[in-house]
């Protein structure tokens, strides 16, 4: 199974308007063993923050002044569309299955519903997260092995070439 | 999302309130799933284990006779090492100690009651896309395995018929020594190849086709 320190060492961004909130998470995050995480409560600095500590996954709350979870989610496209799997773990009060939807298409993966309950935060963030880094394994072995492959192919090339030069150049007789 | 996921994964509900049973079974139809079996009564819960064999399953965690964690017990001797098995618990029941408990005996995720069909969908298809993704890594890796020792058998043969091909003949050694070095070369990249399989790997092409060609065109 995919080991907990890979997933422990992944780049958490929190984003939530109440402090408390952000408070709440840091300190479910650090007690579950995760070191490399950051918050804001300004939705509007998410995109610089996003350039600067390149996150693993997002935990977004969706209502929020000025710039809500949606509109951020909708800034983010981009983003998301260059990575192979970016998880958005959306936090909501709001629990209409209309809201559920919408987030969704926007790029939401899943959902904690408020008041945060620790054991589901823990959980559906080590979940999302191994998620992300099972598709990064497949997709680095895949490149690896790609590449080996077609240096193994080249030199089973210059095998059949050689092999060729010497049976029928007439060192080799074939019998 | 990956539709082949929704289209082949067999799930197995397991809740003893036929209404919950209806309502879940709804759900998944409208969100496409195909493959899904109920029991409400978890006495024979393993039986449908297997003859079903699902992919996943949504087990309430309030049953008579055997509950939810009794099922989680009897199901960790019927399922495979190195395999990740996904058990989404439903529960009203939302205390800290129940939960944890839950976990410690293989739930991979929590679904509330009642039941909202938007968390319903996004949770077993998120479960299910994880075990898809260990599923792949895992195979990908036997494939390649299995390629990788056909592949360094046919080039030792290849490499010994050179020697020996090479001595009854009586070929000067600096004639053969770039054949012999491409062979030896060709079986480091290969097994370069099987140790990255081992790391867990996904595979394309295939080494062992050309091999095998060379050995079996120098053995005619």
């Amino acid at each position: 199974m995919m080991h907990t320190k890979i997933v422990l060492n992944s780049r958490i961004l929190i984003v939530d308007d109440q402090a408390a909130n952000v408070l709440l998470l840091e300190r479910i995050l650090q007690q579950s063993g995760y070191r490399n995480v950051a918050s804001l409560t300004d939705s509007r600095r998410v995109m610089e923050e996003f350039r600067m500590f390149q996150p693993d996954l997002l935990l977004l709350d969706l209502m929020m002044p000025r710039v809500d979870g949606y509109a951020i989610m909708t800034q983010l496209r981009e983003w998301i569309a260059d990575e192979t799997y970016f998880p958005i773990l959306v936090i909501t009060a709001d629990v209409s299955s209309a809201a559920k939807q919408k987030a969704l298409s926007l790029g939401a993966k899943d959902f904690l519903t408020k008041p945060i309950d620790t054991t589901e935060a823990t959980l559906r963030i080590y979940n999302l997260l191994e998620t992300r880094w099972l598709y990064r394994e497949l997709h680095a072995q895949n490149q690896v092995l790609t590449e080996q492959v077609r240096e193994s192919q080249q030199q089973l090339e210059a095998l059949r070439a050689e092999f060729a030069r010497i049976t029928q150049g007439g060192g080799l007789p074939i019998r | 999302m990956d539709k082949s996921i929704i289209l082949n994964s067999r799930i197995l509900i397991v809740d003893d309130q036929t209404s919950n049973v209806l309502l879940l079974e709804r759900i998944l139809q409208q969100g496409g799933y195909r493959n899904v079996t109920s029991i409400t009564d978890s006495r024979q819960v393993i039986d449908q284990f297997r003859i079903f064999q699902p992919d996943l399953i949504v087990l309430d965690l309030m049953m008579p006779k055997v509950d939810g964690y009794a099922v989680m017990i009897q199901m960790k001797g019927w399922i495979p090492d190195h395999t990740y098995f996904p058990i989404l618990v439903i529960t009203a029941d939302v205390s800290r100690p129940a939960k944890q408990k839950a976990l410690s005996l293989g739930a991979k995720d929590f679904l509330t009651k009642p039941v909202d069909a938007a968390e319903v969908l996004l949770r077993i298809y998120n479960l299910l896309e994880t075990r898809k993704l260990y599923q792949c890594i895992q195979e990908q890796n036997k494939l390649l395995v299995g390629q990788v020792q056909p592949a360094l058998q046919n080039l030792n043969v290849a490499l010994a018929e050179t020697e020996r091909v090479a001595q009854e003949y009586n070929i000067p050694t600096c004639q053969i020594n770039r054949l012999r070095n491409a062979i030896v070369e060709a079986a480091t990249t290969i097994e370069v190849l099987g140790q990255a399989a081992d790391n867990h790997s996904a595979a394309t092409g295939d080494p062992s086709d050309p091999v095998l060609l060379i050995a079996e065109s120098h053995g005619k």
